[in-house]
């Protein structure tokens, strides 16, 4: 299994690719390379979440950052009763996803 | 957080395919003089001298649609001064990758900042509700 590290750091060299293909080519052209940045940034966001249950609300798969000095997953397609997001942050990948999967949300007022 | 504007021009730049929202590089200009919605491309825009500061690039960490709601999720950006940077009290989000730079929108802070070096400004996007969000009507 490839660690963060590794897909950030191809996503980086497809962003690159495509950014500098853009600027040159049709956007047609650029197409597969925009498939493949959007390919990592999901394949990111999966290894964020990697052992995270799903929302429990809605059922959907939760999102994953890599925020600067933390980790945060949350739920992109609904809100809790409040119509807060629904979403827990750790200092570490494995925090966020402890935290996430034990119902320990974080809200606006804990800013 | 400050709330979003979008510029007028944006919805039509999107129905247009100049932005793959998804793909291209979001980035950040500073500016001290207010931004009109009229505005279109970067050009536009007057910007301060960004010497001294970090990275202005961010993180797209989602876009997708549920239900036909669109979210553009961006990762929180830290910009870092080690020299004096403004004063700037808009922050004009901007997609770097579209030939023109066209603009997407903006954020007004209500006052200028200057950021002195070693200090930090934050740019807090909700992580979940995303930067923008599009939905047809």
């Amino acid at each position: 299994m490839r660690t963060e590290e590794q897909i950030v750091a191809e996503l980086w060299a497809a962003k690159a690719a495509y950014h500098e293909s853009a600027q040159t080519l049709p956007r047609a052209e650029s197409r597969a390379l925009a498939h493949r940045v959007k390919e990592l940034t999901r394949e990111l966001s999966d290894f964020i979440t990697e052992s995270a249950v799903d929302c429990p609300n809605c059922g959907n798969r939760p999102h994953g950052i890599h925020q600067v000095g933390y980790y945060e997953i949350g739920c992109l397609y609904c809100t809790n009763e409040e119509g807060e997001p629904i979403r827990s942050r750790g200092f570490t990948r494995n925090q966020a996803v402890l935290a996430w999967n034990a119902g320990e949300y974080f809200t606006r007022k804990d800013k | 957080m400050a709330s979003f504007q979008k510029f007028d021009a944006f919805p039509e730049a999107v129905a247009e395919g100049k932005h793959d929202l998804g793909a291209d590089q979001l980035a950040v200009a500073l500016t001290n003089t207010a931004p009109q919605a009229s505005d279109s491309v970067l050009a536009d825009i007057t910007e301060v001298s960004y010497t001294g500061l970090s990275s202005r690039n961010l993180t797209t960490t989602s876009s997708s649609q549920t239900s036909g709601l669109y979210k553009l999720v961006v990762a929180d950006l830290t910009l870092t001064a080690s020299g004096d940077v403004g004063p700037f009290r808009y922050a004009v989000i901007y997609n770097d990758t579209a030939t023109s730079d066209d603009l997407i929108g903006f954020y007004d802070y209500g006052e200028s900042i200057t950021l002195h070096a070693g200090e930090e400004f934050k740019m807090d996007f909700d992580g979940t509700a995303g930067l923008l969000q599009i939905e047809m009507q």
